[in-house]
Parts: structure tokens; sequence; C-alpha cells
């Protein structure tokens, strides 16, 4: 599987950095070498029992793994928490709004508000809470390429195939879809050039007459996609693909000992953390 | 006025780690006027050096004169308004068709498709009416029989030519196209050379046609520009360029099917002229060497003649 994913991420990967939508990150590491069933399954467990933790001391200790895996990954720090960017205005007021809203014993006095020391507990609660859940589902997505996670997804989803979920046609549009954003970026590009030859203005001017200049480049680019589809449609029937039965992999998803330690590890800390509670 | 261009650089994504340089200090006249064709083969440049003719790229450094319009390499990255508004009449300027120029056409009739830029323009109604009609004169298109139609129903060489009215619709002095017979049929392909020769005769254009394909950059351009890995690397007049036989070999390009065969003939012992290039031209002069009535040394020689073709 890994060259083929190397081969792939090569070649869409710095279109892909360009937006920040599950990128992938090609480094040899025992967290990326594990199957990604095992991954997908423990960020589950994980997300799981981090809503079960409630005191802060246990939440605290939630960030262990993380940490733990963010140095066994090779991961440079920066590009986990980079995503975190975005997200700080609704961290920053989840914060202030448990000081201010929790009763409790007094610590400050704001004006009309009140800090309260159950607030402030509750409040880095909530925020540790969050940042570990985001940092374990970017690691997710960090360290298994898209191929793979959509792979992984269509075999832990098999077994719902018996009451009608179409597992294998949904995890092929998820891999077409996240193989074709770096094209119609590529195409957006294209076209955006050739209407800009012709005195075509994309940024400037009210919104609505922003919006009045994305015609000339959203229909182009709608008809390239619906072409490229048929296409790739036409593609895939010359090769016989015929949906998902019986259709078998070139490189078939291992589970190794490593994975299956590491599910157990999980299994288990998942199961004490139940009974502890 | 023509175009200068001087110690042109380009790096795309500069100062990240996937920086990489596509053009070396290009330097680079066209004189109004003239039908230059740019070869090399995928990933020379040539598509990075067209792009800075109308401020789709701008220089990393370097200098590119159009006319009076100057635009310098510490422009790059600052893209303020009134770089903006540069761009803008270098847009006016220079017309650049792209590869596929099909896929660009959105509007729901050809006359409103080709009037898209005339009315980014701000021109008057009239102003864009006649504009449109002439464009479409000028590439040959019916205005009774397509102009009303919408354009995505048309035939491949009837939607690139819409494409190509659109942008001779700004009025451009200098025309660009980019692989302009990419992916159409030989009577398509033929038929727009003609054209493209037409607009540079008859309306006085200076062309500048991109193309890898030699044998019809060849029989239209005045003068060759060869790009390897960003920098020129052979130009002149294409008798020039193609002596160079071993040279345009080397870098990886194949020169032009008449030319092999005048250089195989004259290997071959025929005293032909290297210099000629044109189809009918060639014909001639096969024609002149040939001493008419010397049927023996026809025969001898034609041992050489038939091999030579068969491998071209």
């Amino acid at each position: 599987m890994e060259s083929e994913q190397q081969e792939r991420a090569g070649g869409t990967g710095i279109m892909l950095k360009d937006i920040t939508l599950g990128q992938y990150v090609h480094l040899e590491s025992p967290v990326h070498r594990l199957d990604p069933r095992t991954k997908v399954i423990i960020t589950l467990l994980y997300t799981i029992a981090l809503f079960l933790l409630s005191s802060l001391t246990s939440v605290s200790l939630a960030g262990v793994p993380i940490i733990a895996i963010i140095l066994l990954s090779k991961l440079p720090w920066h590009y986990i928490f980079r995503g975190l960017k975005p997200l700080w205005i609704f961290i920053v007021f989840t914060l202030v709004m448990h000081f201010l809203s929790t009763p409790g014993e007094v610590l400050y006095c704001l004006g009309p508000f009140e800090v309260t020391q159950e607030g402030v507990i509750q409040g880095l609660t909530v925020t540790l809470r969050l940042i570990w859940l985001y940092a374990g589902a970017t690691l997710l997505t960090l360290t298994t390429s898209p191929i793979a996670l959509t792979d992984g997804m269509e075999q832990l989803l098999t077994p719902a195939k018996r009451v009608g979920l179409p597992a294998h046609e949904f995890a092929m549009m998820t891999s077409i879809a996240l193989r074709f954003i770096p094209t119609l970026i590529e195409e957006t590009e294209k076209i955006m050039k050739a209407q800009s030859s012709r005195g075509a203005d994309f940024d400037s001017g009210n919104i609505f007459r922003r919006a009045k200049s994305m015609v000339p480049l959203m229909v182009p680019l709608l008809l390239s996609a619906f072409r490229r589809a048929d296409e790739l449609a036409m593609a895939m029937e010359a090769r016989c693909y015929r949906g998902g039965e019986g259709r078998t992999r070139f490189r078939p998803l291992v589970m190794r000992q490593s994975d299956y330690a590491l599910l157990g590890v999980a299994g288990l800390a998942f199961i004490l953390l139940l009974v502890w509670r | 006025m023509p175009i200068e261009i001087a110690k042109l650089n380009y790096v795309y994504k500069p100062d990240t780690p996937l920086a990489s340089q596509a053009l070396f200090d290009i330097d680079l006249q066209i004189a109004d006027g003239e039908l230059v064709g740019i070869i090399g083969r995928t990933g020379s440049g040539k598509s990075t050096l067209i792009q800075h003719l109308n401020g789709l790229l701008a220089p990393t450094s370097g200098t590119i004169i159009v006319d009076e319009i100057v635009v310098q390499g510490t422009m790059a990255g600052k893209v303020n308004r009134e770089v903006r508004s540069k761009f803008q009449i270098l847009r006016e300027r220079v017309g650049i068709v792209f590869q596929y120029p099909e896929h660009q056409l959105f509007e729901e009739t050809v006359y409103d498709d080709i009037a898209y830029g005339p009315r980014n323009l701000g021109l008057m109604a009239t102003e864009t009416k006649e504009r449109v009609l002439q464009a479409m004169d000028m590439v040959g298109l019916d205005v009774e029989k397509v102009a009303q139609r919408s354009p995505l129903h048309l035939s491949g060489g009837q939607k690139r030519r819409v494409a190509l009215a659109g942008v001779l619709a700004m009025r451009p002095r200098k025309l660009i196209l980019d692989e302009p017979t990419a992916g159409l049929d030989p009577r398509g392909r033929e038929q727009l050379l003609q054209l493209i020769r037409r607009l540079h005769r008859e309306w006085n254009l200076t062309v500048v046609m991109v193309s890898h394909h030699m044998d019809e950059v060849a029989r239209l351009a005045n003068r060759l520009v060869l790009l390897d890995r960003g920098k020129v690397a052979l130009q002149g007049r294409p008798e020039e360029v193609f002596a160079q036989k071993e040279k345009i070999t080397l870098l990886g390009m194949d020169i032009p099917f008449s030319v092999k065969l005048m250089h195989q003939l004259q290997e071959a012992g025929w005293p032909v002229n290297l210099g000629i290039f044109e189809n009918e031209a060639i014909v001639e002069e096969i024609l002149r060497v040939l001493p008419a009535g010397k049927d023996n040394e026809w025969s001898r020689n034609s041992r050489n003649g038939p091999e030579g073709q068969a491998s071209c």
C-alpha cells in the first residue's frame, strides 16, 4: 500500500497543502504504518472516552496518549496545532463563558460579572477536551493517506452492508472526491487566467458584483467537472468496474501484530475507564 | 511598439521548500508584425513565459516592456491598485488564447460570450456590437447562423473560433496562442493555421504561437525561439534554427518532417537546398534537382530515396 500512497500523495500533496482539508503528511513512522482501521477505531474510542471523563485532572491526563502519538509520528508540533488557529475565537469564547456563567465560589469581580473557581475549572476542562479532540482527529488525517482512510472506513463498514448501507460506493465516492480536489483547483486557476485575459476582475466591487463575476468561472468549472466525471466513468467501465461486488484489492489491508496489540491496549483502557467511572 | 523582455526570472512558490525556478534570465525581443513560434518540451517554461506578457504572472526579477508599459520584477508580490490597472491595460494590448480555449465559454449565446471582454472594458452597446461582429468576421464565423446559438452546441473547431473571437474582440495588437491546434482533427488544424496566418497578414497582428509541434510552427513563423529548461536555447529564422539539426535533437525536440526529408536527400547525394521546408516549395525543389531525362541516374539513386523516406 505504501508506495501507491506515496505516489498519490506526491502527486496531489502540493496542491492540497493550499487548502486545509484532511492534509496527509507522508513520513516513515510507526504511527503511519498502522492499519487505518486500527487508527479509526482508536480515534473513535478516544473521542468517546474524552466525553466520559469529567474532572480536570483526568482530562489533562488524556493528553498523555496524544503527546505520545505525536512524538511517535515524528510530525512537527506546529503541523498539529496550526489548524487550531481558526478555532481560537471559539476556544476563548467557551473559556470566558464558562468563567463567567458557572455559579460557585467567587474568585474575582469584573463589574457585574463574577469569575468563579468552579467556572475556571469547568472552562479549562471543556477547552482541553476540545483541543485533545481536535488533535486526535488531526493526527488521524495527518498520518493516514485519504485513500487508506477510505479503504479502512469501507472495511469497517462492510458488516453494515447487510442492512443496506452502500459501504463500497460511499468509500469510492469519497476517494474520487478527494482525488479531484487538486484537479479542480488547477482547473479553476486556468479558467480564472483565461477570463482575466478577457478583462475579468474577480476581486473588486461589492458582494453582488463579486458574486456576478463568479458566473464566468463557475459555469466552465461545472461543465468541466461533468466532462471529467463522464470520462472517469467511461474509463472505469472500460476496465470492467461494476461496483464493489467481488472486487479484490491490489494491496489488501493487513492487520499486523502491533495493530492487534495497540487495539488490545486501547480496548482494555476503555473498559477500565468504564468500570472505574 | 515591440515587446522587450530583459533578464526575466520567475520562481514558483518562492521562499518555500517547494520553490522551483521556471525561467532563467530570459532575454527576448518581439518586433511588431512578427510571427514568432515558441517551441519547447513540456515543462520548458513556454506557458510561464507567455503568461508574463499580459500580467497573469508578475516577474520575480527582470523587466518586461510591452509598448510603453513597463512591468518590473520588484512588483512581484505587491500587486497594488497601480499595478493592477497596469495589468488591465496590458490585457487590452495583449490577448492570450489558452490551450483548449473552448473550455472557458460560459454564456448562453455565442454573441454574449464574445461580448464578455468588450463589456468588461466598459464599452457602450454599439461599440460592443461592432467589435463582436468584427471578431466573428475575423475568425470566419457566420453571424446570422451562429451568433444566437449556444456555444456549447457547436462543433469543436467552431467552439475554438468563438473563444478566439472572444479574445480578438478585446482588439489586442498582440495575439498569443498557446497550443492553438491541440485536440483538433487534421482538417480543423489546417483551417486554424490558415486563420492564424490570415490574422497575422491581413490584420497585421503580432502573433506569438506556442507549440511543441515543430511542423506547424515551422510553416508559419518568421522566427523561432526554442526554450529548454527555462532558458532560450536557440533562436532565429526557421532555416537557421533547423540547420542546427544536431542541437535540436540533443534538446529532445523533433525537427519537422520536411526538414528531415531534405537532410536525408542531401545525405543521399542530391544537391537540395536545406533552407526550404514549406511543403509546396519542397516539391518544387525536388523537381528542380531531378534532372529531366536522366532516367539512369534517378534509378541509380532511387535505392537510397525510398529508404530514406521510409525511415522518417
